[in-house]
């Protein structure tokens, strides 16, 4: 009679292998933002949906949770958006075509873009434009399906818009863009002030209106509450949520926002999951 | 002291990747015990040898290279006046200044001279006290000139030293804890002195990163490292007076190895929690 | 002593024993100390590695076991908030101890286990996963409490669509003997928040000590096929209907010594993010991260990177966190819970509240550890007590 002896293969769970991906391109966005465009060293592209996340790896530093910002048709790599903070992704800002790095993932809910027949509006603050990006690709891929689509992006500035280069051919395709600043500024002849109070103003919102929202969580809120006064239904608004991701999959604890653990339950949710919580502070 | 922040610390552009970085150790009022730290790294050091130009280190070395240097290791509390025109020296010719040890980041042992009578001290221990020119206080390093990076504890921790050269020499990111000693003691599964034997012991309130080396050798944490990120020092007081401690007592194991740091902290929090 | 002989032989007149041998299965066995040393000798055959209450430093700790000699006979402990104390009892009994700081978590989901190696040669990366030891473990003295934990761990670690790998390999190599708690300490609550002190699902094989008046003996009884094989392997006695009589009374004397308890609706705190208590625990809370460590659901984990020298090679290891650490809430600008309020407030209301939202039970068995470990000895019974009353009467 001898124990079974538990098996000690390696897992194959793309949460927890690390991929090594090598930087394609870099492209300069704004000031201390950096896109990095890149391909898997080994096998294909992973599959994701727009809003979906990867930890991405930089060695010897770390990892920081970034949203994969690539349209997610786009079947010859992947993007990955990302801001210069803290030494992690400082580094990865730092990276050169022909680097390597690792990403795990795709991990979290996506938006639902299931929304035929209703007016689109998106709701982005500074780089909360990155994680809709690939949900404007894919909503400009379909735009038939919806009555209207309209984008409000605020920055504090106007060097600080982000895609501002894309902004053009977006209206092409249908989608209704405007563009504001915190502050007045040189030059500048757009909107000025913050995006939930040009969602006022455009009076964009009603029953029929579904919208995607991403930014700090104050302007997330702000704007919400906007939305709902002007009468979306509160399920009609998704948020995305920002907290300290760690693994990714659920099991590390970090990212947790009450009820929630934001890589799992999120980052997408519906307004009313959140409502409350937002408003707590150092939940 | 400092605090040390948990996130990773970038260093200067001025070290790039392969160069060999210049590094400088030096010595103020220290028994050397931080220094013989470094030697103790002889191993691992070797094995990067042709990696970092050691051009200062008397303990070690009689060759000496002027500076500038990309990095200084500074042991040891000012004392002196000499001592004190002296780091600022130093401080104009190192790139990056890193403290390490107990004295140099908080005083030492040596600073419970601090607002006693110095003079009266000098004259019962020396045979010939005129001989002897000193400052009234021990002071760390930061109270003097600005201090890019601590090492903490009594004497510093052999890893943390060779994790903060290993960034140092790879451009990496370092990640020194700010949690209590308590997080390293439990990890390694030591029996907690305090709960289980009513030992006093400061680890709740200090800085991890030793390892918790005495409460597993069964003695209380006597603090060299220092106060953790959010040290709830009354807190601890009152616990130790449950133990038996008189005042007394708390405040000689509060004051012995990082001098005010815990007390002047205390004090804040309790005008903190003074009704207004 | 010839009683015992008797019983052994399983032919005690008059006294009717539950199962037959060689007929029905037998759902009771009696050990005697001569077979614990059998059944640990048989343990240590079976698996790698043995673990069971030792004596060490004061306290009563799951550790590596050699034979029933290291285990802790003769030894009670006396737990406070704040406090405990290794005693001498100067009797024979080898479990009469309440729970000591070790839960099955330090050994399925232990302070240190590594992820990766990850080694960089002419920018090339190369990623060698970490392969976990296929060590098989026997555990024993696991309580009801423990067993129950490690069910909520184990929802939390395997439970939803990714698998920790450590977690999975350590657990399939543990084979559970539980000890049914006849020695709850002053800390514990678990007939009010957890299962109460009987082992009843879990575990390979559970064992009660029996303090009978005609001396100690063990009743035994089986969770698995594999703990009835080698139960059966050690030929031992069925056990006489006048034991579990007596086991049951033993037991309803211990539901009695319960002093603490958790109300029914501990899960409120959520609602209470705002009251004004959160400041008085924080008055007393050390932010040590202690009740964390002991907590044998807590499952938090942070990632240390570690650079070697020569910069070529970095190790992973995923280590404990705590949510009472700064870092734990890193956001972009830095911590977001920077008070020490709001970091107690995340801790006992995920594992009295939010833990329900997210894995459908309460994080909380009511072993106490917490509470004892406590270097200031704050009790989240009483916590919850105090945030339960009108806002006024804190005032």
């Amino acid at each position: 009679m001898s124990a079974v002896a538990p098996s000690a293969t390696p897992t194959a769970d793309p949460l927890l292998v690390p991929r090594v991906h090598e930087v394609t391109a870099v492209i300069q966005e704004i000031p201390d933002v950096v896109t990095i465009r890149c391909i898997p060293v080994e096998g294909a592209l992973f599959d994701f949906q727009p809003a979906q996340i990867g930890m991405v790896g930089a060695f010897g530093i770390g990892e920081a949770a970034i949203s994969i910002s690539s349209p997610a048709t786009e079947s010859s790599f992947h993007e990955y958006t990302i801001r210069r903070a803290g030494a992690i992704t400082s580094a990865l800002t730092r990276l050169q075509p022909g680097d390597q790095f690792w990403v795990r993932g795709p991990f979290g809910t996506p938006w639902d873009l299931d929304l035929d027949g209703r007016d689109i509006l998106i709701a982005a603050g500074g780089i909360g434009l990155a994680p809709l990006r690939s949900a404007v690709y894919a909503l400009l891929k379909y735009r038939e399906r919806y009555a209207s689509t309209t984008l409000v992006i605020g920055a504090r500035s106007s060097e600080h818009l982000l895609y501002a280069n894309e902004y053009e051919t977006w209206r092409e395709h249908g989608l209704a863009v405007f563009d504001t600043i915190d502050h007045p500024e040189p030059g500048w002849s757009g909107r000025v002030g913050f995006v939930s109070e040009v969602v006022r103003e455009l009076g964009v919102s009603g029953p029929s209106t579904s919208a995607l929202v991403c930014g700090p969580d104050i302007m997330t809120f702000l704007t919400a509450d906007v939305l709902v006064a002007g009468g979306v239904p509160p399920e009609q608004v998704q948020v995305t949520l920002e907290r300290n991701m760690q693994c990714g999959n659920g099991l590390c604890g970090h990212c947790q926002l009450g009820p929630l653990i934001v890589c799992r339950d999120g980052p997408v949710v519906r307004y009313p999951a959140v409502a409350a919580s937002l408003r707590v502070k150092e939940l | 002291m400092q605090h040390t922040s948990a996130t990773p610390i970038a260093w200067p552009e001025s070290i790039e990747h392969g160069q060999s970085p210049s590094l400088a150790v030096w010595k103020f009022a220290s028994c050397d015990g931080c220094q013989l730290s470094l030697l103790d790294c002889e191993d691992e050091l070797m094995a990067v040898a042709g990696r970092v130009a050691i051009s200062y280190f008397p303990e070690a070395t009689t060759a000496m290279v002027d500076g500038p240097y990309d990095v200084s290791l500074v042991e040891g509390s000012i004392t002196t006046e000499h001592d004190a025109a002296r780091i600022l020296d130093i401080r104009r010719q190192s790139r990056l200044l890193v403290t390490i040890g107990a004295c140099a980041t908080a005083g030492g042992i040596q600073a419970l001279r601090n607002g006693r009578d110095v003079d009266g001290f000098t004259s019962i221990v020396y045979a010939h006290p005129e001989y002897i020119t000193t400052l009234a206080t021990s002071t760390p390093i930061a109270d003097h000139v600005r201090v890019d990076l601590e090492l903490r504890g009594c004497p510093i921790d052999r890893g943390q030293l060779l994790q903060t050269l290993a960034a140092l020499l790879n451009r990496h990111a370092l990640r020194l804890p700010t949690t209590s000693v308590c997080i390293e003691c439990k990890a390694r599964q030591t029996s907690c002195v305090m709960v289980a034997h009513g030992t006093p012991c400061l680890g709740p309130v200090t800085q991890a990163g030793c390892g918790a080396l005495c409460p597993s050798f069964h003695r209380g944490c006597y603090g060299c490292f220092g106060p953790m990120e959010s040290p709830n020092v009354p807190a601890l007081r009152t616990q130790l007076g449950l133990l038996g401690l008189a005042g007394v007592d708390i405040d000689r194991l509060l004051n012995t190895f990082n001098t005010t740091a815990f007390a002047e902290l205390e004090q804040t929090q309790i005008d903190e929690r003074a009704p207004s | 002593m010839r009683r015992w002989l008797e019983v052994e032989s399983g032919v005690v007149s008059g006294e009717p024993s539950i199962g037959q041998p060689g007929g029905q299965p037998i759902d009771w066995w009696v050990m005697r100390a001569g077979d614990l040393h059998r059944f640990i000798s048989l343990l240590k055959s079976e698996f790698d590695e043995v673990i069971g209450p030792v004596a060490v430093d004061g306290v009563i700790r799951l550790r590596p076991i050699e034979s029933a000699d290291d285990l802790p006979t003769g030894f009670t402990e006396q737990q406070e908030t704040g406090s405990y104390r290794l005693l001498e009892t100067g009797t024979s009994l080898r479990f009469s101890y309440g729970l000591g700081p070790d839960s099955l978590k330090s050994i399925v989901h232990p302070p240190r286990s590594p992820v990766w190696t990850m080694r960089r040669h002419d920018g090339t990366l190369i990623v060698d996963q970490a392969l976990h030891g296929t060590t098989t473990r026997a555990v024993i003295g696991a309580r009801a409490c423990d067993l129950r934990a490690l069910d909520i761990l184990e929802r939390t670690q395997t439970g939803g669509q990714h698998t920790d790998p450590a977690f999975a390999v350590h657990r399939q190599g543990l084979f559970l003997v539980a000890i049914d708690c006849s020695h709850p300490a002053p800390t514990c609550f678990c007939d009010t928040g957890g299962d109460g002190p009987v082992a009843d699902h879990g575990y390979d094989i559970a064992i009660t000590e029996l303090d009978h008046p005609n001396g100690i003996v063990y009743l035994v009884r089986v969770g698995t096929d594999h703990g009835r094989s080698l139960i059966e392997s050690l030929h031992l006695a069925p056990a006489p209907r006048t034991f579990l009589e007596h086991r049951d009374h033993q037991h309803r004397s211990i539901s009695r010594e319960f002093i603490r308890e958790l109300p029914k609706d501990a899960a409120k705190v959520v609602r209470l993010a705002d009251h004004p208590h959160w400041n008085d625990v924080a008055e007393r809370c050390l932010t040590c991260g202690n009740c964390t460590a002991v907590c044998p659901t807590c499952f938090c984990t942070d990632m240390d990177d570690i650079v070697g020298l020569d910069g070529e090679t970095a190790t992973r290891t995923r280590v404990w966190d705590t949510c009472f650490s700064m870092e734990y809430s890193h956001l972009g600008p830095g911590p977001h819970r920077t008070s020490p309020a709001a970091r107690y407030r995340q801790w006992l209301s995920h594992k009295l509240g939010t833990w329900h939202d997210q894995f459908g039970e309460s994080g909380c068995v009511g072993c106490g550890r917490c509470i004892t470990w406590c270097p200031v000895g704050i009790d989240l019974t009483a916590e919850v007590e105090s945030l339960g009353r009108p806002v006024e009467a804190n005032a």
